[in-house]
């Protein structure tokens, strides 16, 4: 049952990506109104990939608090502010003072918050990894130390030269070398959307295969 | 690295090719000629991207160019510009210039699916969005009346934390006149794409938007968060100097304890 289900999952991954692919290539009418009702479609399944995401942590949670595990409380928290916000948000609509106030402040202090603690982390890893220890590292450390003097003004008032520097490193290396990334991927893209297509890559199906 | 935040300190500093290739793309669109302005970013980017896109709305709102602000990545943008046009940073710049809602901009809000929302709109508006952020239906906003592909849109200022999909969706295939806005980790791989002509400028986080505002002739978020960055630079460089230093010492000594 698992197989079949997992070859219709592929196989309807096979048609509608085909389609959508052959759309570039191909101007035939029925291809392409098929590929744009299956982009269009995807405004809807992801919206309902959201509410699905919500259902499956909210379950999670419900089944953390009813067992008291370990971190029950932080499920309890989860659980109050999921319903809260989908209470709100679908009674009131997101115009609601409340939803704002859960917004503004409550949701972007936190999560700025989160990304502050990084900070830390950063200036603790500047200071014990970031070593001279040998030519790749010593290179890494001047480009590093170069281009951080070149992004904030305070660098050209120390010495103007670490602009013209920093720009010659971003302007020639640095583009010749994002160029190779950018074409890498590209290709790389290409091929694993036919491992996709193909059925050889079956990850995002759930299969651990 | 906040002190400057409680004691403003001003570094100057001078406007790069990027951004004053974005000024003057912008600045060369006639008056009534529609943009499409993407504010696609999270609370994560805020700091970055918010200045951006609202340093690009405000020059678009001064040329009277006529826009259409839509989310296709993350949904925390919507509501940062529902804010700043209904009671926050562009109020006064819309009612200034006598901005009417539905006929010289539009709110469509945030179409969840990325990269494929985004060509789905390209290739054909009324398909996709059937109603702005409020409900309000598609036809009985004036604007929208023009709209129904990418085509239609003089110029795409697009302010995201990573906007390469954009030039590979939208500038490359419709041939679109556009400018990125992007957080300092996006920037080098945009400098690319504006070398090659594929864009016509492109902002560099903080620095980009504090010298676009520099640019328009004020002074708001960009260039004092720029002041910032530039004593957390330094405050880091002293980490590395710092590291360094007692790498060395310590290699010196083991050296000498076994000598």
């Amino acid at each position: 049952m698992v197989t079949i289900r997992k070859e219709i999952t592929v196989g309807i991954a096979l048609v509608i990506g085909t389609i959508v692919m052959l759309d570039y290539i191909v101007v035939f009418d029925p291809i392409q109104t098929i590929a744009k009702y299956s982009m269009d479609s995807v405004v809807i399944v992801q919206a309902f990939a959201y509410i699905l995401g919500g259902v499956i942590a909210a379950r999670r949670d419900v089944i953390a608090v009813i067992k008291r595990g370990k971190y029950w409380f932080n499920s309890a928290v989860m659980l109050v502010t999921l319903a809260v916000t989908v209470i709100i948000g679908t009674v009131w609509g997101f115009d609601h003072p409340i939803y704002y106030i859960l917004f503004n402040n409550m949701l972007q202090p936190m999560t700025l918050v989160t990304a502050g603690f990084m900070t830390f982390y950063m200036a603790s890893a500047t200071f014990r990894v970031f070593r001279a220890k040998n030519l790749n590292s010593s290179v890494l450390l001047a480009a590093g130390v170069l281009m951080m003097l070149r992004n904030a003004p305070i660098g050209s008032l120390i010495w103007p030269g670490f602009g013209t520097l920093g720009n010659f490193l971003l302007s020639v290396p640095q583009i010749g070398g994002n160029r190779g990334v950018i074409l890498g991927s590209a290709i790389v893209s290409v091929f694993f959307g036919l491992r996709v297509l193909l059925g050889y890559e079956q990850r995002w199906t759930g299969s651990a295969d | 690295m906040s002190l400057p935040y409680f004691v403003p300190v001003d570094t100057p500093f001078e406007v790069t090719p990027p951004t004053q290739g974005v000024y003057d793309a912008v600045e060369s669109m006639p008056e009534g000629s529609i943009a499409y302005i993407a504010w696609d970013f999270g609370v994560m980017s805020r700091p970055e991207l918010y200045p951006q896109a609202l340093a690009l709305t405000r020059h678009a709102i001064r040329k009277n160019i006529k826009f259409v602000v839509a989310t296709m990545y993350s949904p925390d943008a919507s509501l940062f510009f529902k804010q700043a046009r209904t009671t926050g940073d562009l109020v006064e710049d819309l009612n200034r210039e006598g901005y009417v809602y539905g006929e010289d901009y539009v709110h469509l809000g945030y179409y969840p699916g990325s990269a494929t929302s985004l060509t789905a709109f390209a290739q054909g508006i009324h398909q996709l969005v059937k109603a702005d952020i409020d409900g309000v239906p598609i036809e009985d906003l004036p604007l929208m009346q023009q709209l129904h592909t990418a085509e239609d849109f003089d110029i795409w200022l697009v302010g995201h934390y990573s906007p390469r999909a954009w030039v590979g969706l939208i500038a490359t295939p419709y041939d679109a006149k556009m400018v990125c806005a992007s957080d300092s980790g996006g920037f080098p791989a945009l400098l690319a794409y504006f070398q090659s002509g594929q864009i016509l400028g492109a902002l560099n986080g903080l620095k980009g938007a504090a010298e676009y505002e520099k640019l328009l002739g004020y002074r708001a978020g960009g260039t004092s968060l720029l002041n910032i960055q530039s004593f957390s630079h330094v405050f880091f460089i002293s980490l590395l100097v710092a590291g360094n230093y007692l790498y060395f010492r310590q290699k010196t000594t083991k050296k000498e304890a076994e000598e």
